[in-house]
């Protein structure tokens, strides 16, 4: 009995934990003056490589510039990637979908094979591959790993689809002669988000880390920028003199994209405790 | 009957490589830039007649149809073109790296799969399947760049166990491969758990029990190869995420490989050599399934062809 209290009372602080730490990157996105006074760029040439201390928590790089002031600056850079591409890719997938959903069989069913040979790999190959197309550049990131992440919303949007079409007011808004796309826009997508925000909530973490892994790899925005793949790679060359470099900025990314797939989780099992 | 079978599968096969490469050929015609630029670099100041020459000698100068037919009649040679950096064939670019990547990849794979095990079948109690499952998560979620730093930063630089880079021996794969693995096997271990409780509650296990099957009789002879099914069906998946793997590792081991080749012809446009590796990638896959269907019918005595199944009743 009391194992049951309590594993559910961890689930709650986990889940608890997890969307505090989301609001707080979203914070460092949104404003992040509030949590560093200084600036994401300067250089100081008196502070190079320091480790971690009081007031500088992250420690220094190799130009003086503050790690933790740099992570806090890169939350905007990954979470508007993370979320841009994401929200992109929702409605692509949602338009996309709820066509093949309406559509003949046979042109849904040929639509489906290419969406499921696609979801066959990581969505970090099929961004890798899109950026092979398009060529580096951080626009093309967040392009690339947004056309990654529309085969999982095609799929969703077109299984509600065929779920929704059939129901009773479907049914009643066709009869009375509503226009077909004002019955799409109107009826059906509607009441086919609902599962949809579940997983662009964990495809945002997914995202998140697939653009970083670009950056990472030199194909994003280029150095200055604080952005969190970069600052990794970065730190890549310092890791036998300052460990901190590279350290702290992956902790956040993990820490972000854990927190994304326990809140997304838990909305998947109360909507299917709903249903 | 068995031979038609067998050609529909090859042509399948076919069609899928066929559809890589023209995919791959359409969508690079497509990105803008001129390729003899790319070939020659920003910084070069070649005059137009040059330029032109060059395009008349590669052909550039064709109709795209004329350019696609010769792209496929060369591709069916097995000539993939030449690499715009390094002058070579890329069939031997991919060969000469090839052997590096897969060593990684075989390595990476059977560590995954250790873990996976053992995460999946040994892990037993309440409690020690919480902190597999919540390791887990860490494992799937942690961006695989970052793995490898950590791992490099306490093994290479902090215990000196093993080299900060290269590929010389078995002691330089271990933390590379290390690092493709444990996100592997977090997928690997949660789908194999589930399966193997999944498999627990079937009618099988009850009779196998019955009949006095111990534990790990049950495990071995049934329930795995229950649970391997679903894990099967991430073959594709799993082997993606070794090649994407091995492009992030490869970079920050600064190990040879297919993933540095690709990732080097990615940065610098050098086309053929990307066009070579997207088909390459397309028959490793095609392979691959062919690998699991025979797999699954190996595992799975429920899945029957037609003809082992008279062959059966005999």
């Amino acid at each position: 009995m009391s194992g049951g209290l309590t594993g559910r009372l961890r689930g709650r602080v986990g889940l608890i934990a997890a969307a505090l730490l989301l609001v707080v990157v979203a914070a460092m996105a949104v404003a992040p003056w509030i949590f560093t006074p200084l600036d994401p760029l300067a250089t100081d040439t008196s502070q190079v490589l320091q480790p971690p201390a009081w007031g500088r928590p992250f420690g220094t790089d190799q130009t003086g510039r503050d790690v933790f002031t740099r992570v806090v600056y890169g939350a905007s850079y990954s979470l508007g990637v993370g979320a841009g591409a994401t929200a992109a890719a929702l409605v692509v997938g949602i338009i996309v979908g709820t066509l093949a959903g309406l559509a003949p069989r046979v042109i849904d069913s040929v639509a489906m094979r290419g969406v499921e040979i696609l979801l066959a790999f990581p969505e970090f190959l099929i961004a890798l591959f899109a950026i092979a197309v398009l060529g580096p550049g951080p626009v093309n990131v967040a392009t690339a790993v947004g056309v990654a992440a529309v085969p999982a919303y095609i799929r969703v949007a077109r299984a509600e689809t065929l779920v929704v079409r059939r129901s009773g007011y479907v049914e009643a808004a066709r009869g009375l002669g509503v226009h077909p796309l004002r019955v799409a826009v109107a009826h059906i997508v509607p009441n086919t988000l609902r599962p949809l925000g579940v997983i662009a909530t964990i495809g945002i973490g997914t995202t998140i880390v697939a653009a970083a892994g670009l950056s990472f790899l030199g194909l994003g925005p280029q150095d200055p920028t604080p952005e969190w793949g970069l600052l990794l790679s970065g730190g890549r060359n310092l890791l036998g003199q300052a460990w901190w470099v590279a350290f702290f900025p992956g902790v956040l990314i993990t820490l972000t994209v854990v927190s994304a797939t326990v809140v997304g989780r838990r909305l998947r099992r109360a909507g299917e405790g709903r249903a | 009957m068995v031979l038609r079978r067998i050609l529909a599968r090859v042509a399948g096969m076919l069609v899928v490589v066929w559809g890589a490469a023209t995919a791959a050929f359409l969508v690079l015609k497509l990105v803008p830039g001129d390729p003899v630029d790319v070939m020659l670099g920003v910084s070069a100041q070649a005059s137009p007649e040059l330029k032109q020459s060059i395009r008349v000698e590669l052909g550039l100068d064709q109709p795209l149809a004329v350019q696609y037919l010769s792209y496929l009649s060369r591709l069916v040679r097995g000539d993939f073109g030449t690499s715009y950096q390094l002058r070579l064939p890329v069939t031997e670019v991919i060969g000469q790296q090839l052997g590096y990547t897969l060593q990684l990849a075989a390595a990476s794979l059977a560590i995954a799969l250790v873990i996976a095990l053992v995460g999946a079948v040994l892990v037993h109690g309440r409690a020690a399947r919480g902190v597999f499952s919540v390791l887990e998560l860490l494992a799937i979620s942690s961006p695989p760049f970052w793995i490898g730093l950590v791992l490099l930063s306490v093994f290479a630089f902090g215990l000196g166990w093993f080299p900060v880079a290269g590929a010389d021996g078995i002691q330089s794969l271990i933390l590379p491969a290390l690092t493709i693995a444990l996100p592997v096997a977090g997928i690997l271990g949660q789908v194999l758990r589930t399966g193997l409780e999944d498999a627990e509650e079937q009618p099988f296990v009850t009779s196998a029990r019955a009949r006095g099957a111990g534990p790990a009789r049950l495990v071995l002879r049934h329930t795995l190869r229950h649970a391997a099914i679903p894990a099967l069906t991430l073959a594709g998946y799993i082997v993606g995420s070794l090649l994407g793997g091995a492009v992030v590792v490869e970079s920050v081991f600064a190990r040879p490989g297919l993933g540095r080749v690709a990732l080097s012809a990615i940065t610098n446009r050098d086309l053929p050599v990307v066009m070579g590796i997207i088909v390459f990638t397309a028959i490793v896959f095609v392979l691959v399934n062919l690998l699991v269907d025979l797999a699954y019918r190996a595992i799975d005595p429920r899945i029957h062809t037609p003809t082992t199944a008279i062959r059966g009743a005999r």
